[in-house]
C-alpha cells in the first residue's frame, strides 16, 4: 500500500508555521523586561534594614555533606555572606562570617530575600550557595546554614 | 509582511534590542574595567604600538585611550566605550541578515533560526563583556568581508578588506582568522578573492607573525588557566605537568576550541557537560546546549558532506565555498587559541558556523519535504525541537550579559573595600575607582529575569 505525499507547498507552510511559533516566542522572549526595571527598586538599603527580623546561620565544613551541622564540623571565617533583593538579586548587605562562620544581618523588614553565598575556588557546596529566605511576622528570626566542603574533602 | 531579510531583522530586533539595552546599563567591572583604564590613563597611546607583551590590542587599546582621555564627561566617555560593544552587535545582527538571503517564507524563519544560533552560541556569548570589546568587534568584520569575497574582485575593495582584517586583529589577534578565510575563498574561487587579494593576506599575515616574533618580549609558556580533562590548571601548575611538553597540551586547548564551536562542550578545555553527566545530574541548561549544538553539527555534517560529494556541481559552487571558509576559520580559531581554550575564542568562527547552519536547514528541509509522512513528521519535530533550543540559547544569552552586570555590581558592593586597601600605591587606580564607583552600585543595572523554574533551569539562569 503506497501513502500519497501531500503536495511540497502544504507541507512547506506546515514547517514554516510549525517553526514560527518558536521563533515568536523567542522574540518575545525578549521583549521581557529585567526584573530590576520592575520591581528590584522597590526593596532598597533603606526600607530593608528598618525592621525587628534576622536572619542568619552558620558556613561549615560539611565533611559528611550531611548539609547539617555535625560534630568536629568547624566554621568557615572569612567568606562573604550576601543578602539580595528577592527579585533580581540586587544586592542590599554583605557580611563576613566570623571566626566560628556565623554571620547575621539584623533588623531585616519582613519580605522574601535571596541569601547568597560567595564560595571561594577550589571549595564544592554541599547546600545551595543561593537561596530565598522569608522573614515573615511568625518567623522574624530565619536560619539558614551553608555547608561547603573542598575537593580534598576537608 | 513579506519574507526576506527585512522580516528576519524584525523578528531578531527584540533580542538585540535587549542586548544593546542591557550593555548600555551594565556597570564597569571592578577589575578589568579599572585596570584597563588605568592603563590607557597612565600611558600614552602611542606606546600601545610596541608588541612587546603577549597581548597585543593595539587598535582597541589606542581607541579606549582616545576616547579615555577626550574631554568629554566621564559618562559620555563610558558611554563611548559601551557604543563599540553595541554598534559591534548590531552590525553584527545586519550583516549576518543581509548574508543569508532569505527567499520563502520557510526561509525566512530558517533565518531567524540561524540568528538564534549565532546569537546563542558560546562564541558569541563569551564576547559581551563591557569593555572587553576584542573578538566581538572581529565577528561583524568576518561577516562584512565574506559579503565583499562575494562581490567582483577590485582594487577599493581589496583596500577596504585589508583595512578590515588590520582593524580586527588590531582588536585581537582572532582576526587573523580572517587570512586563512580569504585563502579558502580564493582557493575555492569565490568571486572576490582573487590572486592579488590572496598574496596581499599571506603578505600582511606573515609582515604580522614576523613583527610579533620580533618584538617578543618576555611570553610565559601559559598565560591564563588551561582546562584538561575534568579540571583546569593554574598557569604554574600547567608548567609543573606540561612544561617539558606543552605541546601536547596546545593541541589539546586547539581541539577544545574546534569541539566547543561545534558542540558547546568542552567549555575553556573543560568537560563540565560529561562530568556532571558521570556524575548522573549534569545541568538542564548544559544538556540543552550540547544536545542542540550537537544535533544542529550533525545537520551540518550532513549538509557538508553532500555539497561535497557533488562539489562539481556548478550550482552547488557557493556551499563548497561556505564549508571550506567554515572549516579554515575553526582551524585558524583553534591554532590562536593554543595557549588556552575558551569560548569566547571560537568567535569568528561562530558566526561561520551560524551562516552554515542556515545553509544546513534549508537543505534539511527541501530534503525533508519530499519524504513519506512519517519521516515528515519525526523530521518537522526535530526541526522545531531544535528551533526551540537555540531560541533558548539565544534568550539564555540576554540573561548572561544581565549577569554579567549584576556580577559587576556585585563586584562592587563587595570587593571595592579590600581594592582600596590593596592598591592603596596606585593613585591612577584609586582616582578611577573614585569616578566609577557611583556607575558600579547604581540601581539601575540590570539584572537577570527571574523565568519559571523549569525555563531558568533550561537557561542556566538564576532560580527563584
Amino acid at each position: 500500500m503506497t501513502h500519497p505525499v501531500p503536495p511540497r507547498e502544504v507541507r512547506q507552510r506546515v514547517l514554516t508555521r510549525l517553526l514560527v511559533i518558536p521563533c515568536a516566542l523567542g522574540s518575545l522572549a525578549a521583549l521581557v523586561p529585567d526584573v530590576s526595571a520592575l520591581v528590584g527598586t522597590r526593596q532598597t538599603p533603606a526600607t530593608v534594614f528598618a525592621g525587628d527580623g534576622e536572619i542568619a546561620g552558620v558556613v561549615f565544613l560539611d565533611a559528611d555533606a550531611s548539609r547539617t551541622v555535625d560534630a568536629g564540623e568547624n566554621g568557615v571565617p572569612g567568606l562573604s555572606v550576601v543578602l539580595m533583593t528577592r527579585w533580581g538579586g540586587l544586592p542590599l548587605a554583605v557580611v563576613e562570617t566570623a571566626a566560628d562562620g556565623r554571620f547575621r544581618f539584623d533588623r531585616v523588614a519582613t519580605g522574601g530575600y535571596r541569601l547568597t553565598l560567595q564560595t571561594p575556588p577550589g571549595t564544592i557546596p554541599t547546600s545551595d550557595v543561593s537561596r530565598i529566605v522569608e522573614v515573615t511576622g511568625a518567623n522574624r528570626a530565619v536560619r539558614y546554614d551553608f555547608g561547603i566542603t573542598t575537593e580534598s574533602g576537608r | 509582511m513579506k519574507p526576506g531579510r527585512q522580516t528576519v531583522l524584525l523578528a531578531v530586533a527584540p533580542l538585540v534590542l535587549a542586548i544593546a539595552f542591557t550593555l548600555w546599563r551594565t556597570p564597569f567591572p571592578l577589575s578589568e574595567g579599572v585596570a584597563l583604564l588605568e592603563d590607557v590613563a597612565n600611558r600614552p597611546a602611542t606606546s600601545f604600538l610596541t608588541p612587546s607583551l603577549s597581548y597585543y590590542r593595539p587598535v582597541f587599546h589606542v581607541t579606549l585611550s582616545a576616547i579615555w582621555n577626550s574631554d568629554l564627561s566621564v559618562p559620555m566617555r563610558l558611554g563611548a566605550i559601551k557604543l563599540i560593544s553595541i554598534g559591534a552587535v548590531a552590525a553584527l545582527a545586519v550583516l549576518f541578515v543581509w548574508c543569508i538571503r532569505p527567499r520563502t517564507w520557510l526561509e525566512t524563519v530558517l533565518a531567524i533560526v540561524a540568528a538564534a544560533v549565532l546569537f546563542g552560541h558560546p562564541g558569541f556569548r563569551d564576547n559581551l563583556e563591557i569593555p572587553l570589546t576584542y573578538t566581538l568587534v572581529g565577528m561583524p568584520i568576518a561577516l562584512a568581508v565574506w559579503l565583499l569575497l562575494q562581490r567582483p574582485s577590485s582594487g577599493w575593495r581589496l583596500a577596504l578588506i585589508l583595512l578590515l582584517m588590520a582593524v580586527a586583529v588590531g582588536f585581537k589577534e582572532q582576526g587573523l582568522v580572517l587570512g586563512p578565510v580569504i585563502l579558502a575563498a580564493f582557493v575555492t574561487g569565490v568571486r572576490g578573492a582573487d590572486r592579488r587579494l590572496a598574496m596581499a593576506t599571506v603578505a600582511l599575515c606573515t609582515l604580522y607573525v614576523a613583527v610579533r616574533l620580533i618584538w617578543r618580549g618576555e611570553w610565559a609558556m601559559f598565560e591564563q588557566a588551561v582546562g584538561f580533562g575534568f579540571g583546569e590548571m593554574s598557569p604554574d601548575q600547567a608548567v609543573e605537568r606540561f612544561g617539558d611538553r606543552p605541546y601536547l597540551i596546545y593541541a589539546y586547548s586547539s581541539l577544545s576550541t574546534i569541539l566547543n564551536v561545534l558542540l558547546s562542550e568542552p567549555t575553556r578545555g573543560t568537560f563540565t557537560f560529561v562530568d556532571g553527566l558521570t556524575r548522573g545530574r549534569p545541568p538542564l541548561h548544559e544538556f540543552v546546549h550540547v544536545a542542540s549544538s550537537a544535533a544542529l553539527t550533525l545537520v551540518i555534517a550532513w549538509w557538508g558532506i553532500r555539497v561535497w560529494r557533488s562539489r562539481r556541481d556548478v550550482e552547488r559552487g557557493p556551499d563548497v565555498q561556505l564549508l571550506a571558509v567554515l572549516a579554515a576559520a575553526l582551524l585558524a580559531s583553534s591554532v590562536l587559541s593554543f595557549n588556552y581554550s575558551r569560548d569566547r575564542l571560537g568567535g569568528m568562527a561562530a558566526v561561520f558556523y551560524a551562516v552554515a547552519a542556515f545553509h544546513a536547514l534549508r537543505a534539511a528541509c527541501a530534503a525533508l519535504l519530499v519524504r513519506r509522512p512519517l519521516p515528515f513528521a519525526c523530521g518537522a519535530a526535530l526541526l522545531v525541537l531544535l528551533a526551540v533550543t537555540w531560541q533558548l540559547r539565544a534568550i539564555g544569552t540576554l540573561e548572561r550579559a544581565r549577569i554579567n552586570a549584576a556580577s559587576n555590581q556585585l563586584e562592587w558592593t563587595i570587593a571595592a573595600p579590600a581594592r582600596r586597601v590593596e592598591f592603596a600605591d596606585r593613585p591612577t587606580y584609586l582616582d578611577l575607582m573614585t569616578l566609577l564607583a557611583a556607575q558600579g552600585v547604581d540601581r539601575s543595572v540590570p539584572h537577570p529575569t527571574m523565568w519559571p523554574r523549569p525555563l531558568a533551569r533550561a537557561m542556566g539562569t538564576p532560580l527563584q
